[in-house]
């Protein structure tokens, strides 16, 4: 038996090296780093009520993380494109697990900040979905590298919509303390679903992996100069706008409304199981047709479908179908904008310049939820949001229309060379 | 190392669905593992959610409340489960015997969503999301 056809029966043995084997391990990953972050409300009470500390406490710890999840995002995909996403994902659970275990044993408001904040907003730069598919995008060939993306994206969509019953589960069976630690036990899981990255052959020179090494620096002066790229990442932060403010400023809105407690949270309960359908069939789509006119079609229908929305009678009909249609547009954003920049520049560098679009998200985000409050509490109302919410959509399908879905002239001037 | 072959792999909508299935069972084990942990003793009383079977309807769940001797407090997200309250022991075993589920203490009950930018901050949402 020859070399090849030695390596050849390895292989075949070794299961866990195969692309469907990471996938598992990459979408579980996922699942896990996107959960706890979306049951954190769960703890503001009784963490806030242990200590006497006001809500104002809680709530900085957690501004904290979501800055630190964004601005971060682009450095731990530096770090993954640089060294392979198995490290990075590996020490970047620790970091999350570390921030959850430590929590409860958070006596002064400077060890919160620390804990809640700092590790587990680093740990989610590095752990969450981001890093997964630039780690995906090393293993998979082009034909299936949207289809990645979207269960990737639907396997944190996924997560965020099964966390928060077991956080309340956890919390009504061992206390919330006990909650924290679980959760930060598990988030350990990260680090052994990481090291299945390491052996699957995604080095970074890797068959599958495309564009020029030309170093970091030059990557994202090539991005910035790249009129495509800078769209890209402009449009995204709309996303981030309308989700924070549905997420924040929806339930209220309905309930002022005349809606029932108990519709208002199947509302968001729907955005949630529908979020994992429009997440993975995005990622399905973005294979098979232009991604450029996916994004510009979601957008537009998130602009669509809330202005219809806020023209109507507020009904339960409508607060259903609103629901129902907001979900299946909600995180189906991610994978045709992380498969424009893979096609854009290649694989090589994907998790950097995915993330510096994620920060763009986070920043969007934050305007959404602040600015929702603030005008709401100018206004008496949430009118004026909800128009801006349309106005930027629709905007930022204008922005994602001129985009050229093509690699940007530096790959392609690098391929030709190669 | 043996690298994995390029070529398209052979998983698709399947390989999805089962993944999603797998991940769906491990949750169920451990939440209801957690929930069966959580679940009050039969000589438990005050302020409890009583769970009747799904498709209970909300009225026939009202009346096995009242009919065990406690107050209903108001309805959940979920039309099968209730808040209610009664003092003095054994209220938990009385709702089971007029066919409550089972009975859990503070347990807020409702989905939490977060997207990829925020966890809602706002304790004054409707009294579906939480109930404390």
């Amino acid at each position: 038996m020859d070399s090849s056809n030695r390596a050849d029966a390895a292989a075949s043995t070794h299961f866990w090296r195969t692309p469907g084997f990471v996938i598992a391990c990459g979408c579980l990953i996922a699942m896990l780093a996107f959960g706890p972050r979306s049951s954190m409300g769960l703890f503001i009470k009784p963490l806030s009520e242990a200590h006497g500390w006001g809500r104002d406490v809680f709530a900085l710890s957690i501004a904290i993380q979501n800055l630190l999840w964004g601005i971060g995002t682009p450095f731990a995909g530096a770090l993954a494109d640089r060294y392979g996403p198995a490290l990075v994902l590996g020490i970047s659970g620790v970091l999350y697990a570390a921030g959850l275990a430590l929590m409860p044993f958070a006596d002064n408001e400077l060890t919160l900040y620390l804990s809640a904040g700092v590790l587990i907003g680093l740990g989610l730069a590095g752990a969450s979905f981001g890093i997964v598919i630039a780690g995906f995008s090393r293993i998979v060939p082009p034909e299936k590298r949207s289809w990645s993306m979207g269960i990737a994206t639907a396997a944190g969509s996924l997560g965020q919509t099964l966390f928060a019953p077991t956080g309340q589960a956890f919390i009504a069976a061992y206390g919330w303390e006990m909650a924290l630690v679980l959760f930060g036990a598990s988030m350990l899981m990260i680090p052994v679903f990481a090291a299945s990255f390491a052996g699957s052959g995604g080095g970074k020179n890797a068959p599958t992996v495309t564009g020029a090494d030309i170093g970091f620096a030059a990557t994202i002066r090539q991005a910035f100069q790249h009129r495509s790229y800078v769209l890209l990442v402009t449009g995204f932060f709309v996303c981030g706008f309308q989700l924070a403010f549905i997420t924040t400023h929806l339930p209220p809105y309905l309930t002022a409304a005349g809606i029932s407690p108990s519709l208002a949270s199947w509302a968001m309960g729907l955005i949630g199981l529908f979020n994992v359908i429009g997440s993975y069939s995005s990622g399905v789509l973005g294979g098979r047709m232009s991604k450029r006119l996916l994004l510009c079609s979601n957008y537009a229908l998130r602009g669509v479908c809330t202005a219809i929305f806020i023209l109507l009678p507020i009904t339960p009909v409508t607060v259903i179908v609103y629901s129902a249609a907001m979900g299946l547009l909600w995180l189906s954003t991610v994978p045709p904008t992380s498969g424009l920049v893979a096609l854009m520049f290649g694989t090589r560098y994907l998790g950097m310049l995915y993330g510096f679009a994620f920060l763009s998200h986070q920043v969007g985000g934050f305007l959404g939820v602040w600015l929702g409050g603030v005008l709401y509490e100018r206004t008496g109302s949430y009118d004026v949001v909800w128009w801006a919410s349309v106005v930027l959509a629709l905007g930022s399908a204008a922005v994602n229309w001129p985009i050229a879905e093509k690699p940007a002239p530096s790959l392609a001037a690098a391929e030709a060379k190669a | 190392m043996q690298q994995p072959s390029p070529t398209a792999p052979g998983f698709g909508h399947g390989y999805a669905l089962a993944l999603g299935a797998l991940a769906l069972a491990a949750w169920a084990a451990v939440t209801g593992m957690a929930l069966q942990q959580a679940a009050l003793k039969e000589e438990d009383a005050g302020t409890v959610l009583a769970v009747f079977p799904p498709g209970t309807p909300s009225g026939d769940a009202f009346a096995a409340v009242v009919r065990a001797g406690g107050q209903p407090v108001r309805q959940t997200w979920i039309p099968f489960a209730w808040v209610a309250r009664a003092d003095g022991q054994g209220f938990v075993g009385r709702l089971k015997q007029e066919g409550a589920m089972t009975a859990y203490g503070e347990l807020s009950v409702g989905p939490a969503l977060g997207g990829c930018a925020v966890v809602s901050l706002d304790d004054k949402r409707p009294v579906g999301f939480q109930f404390k």
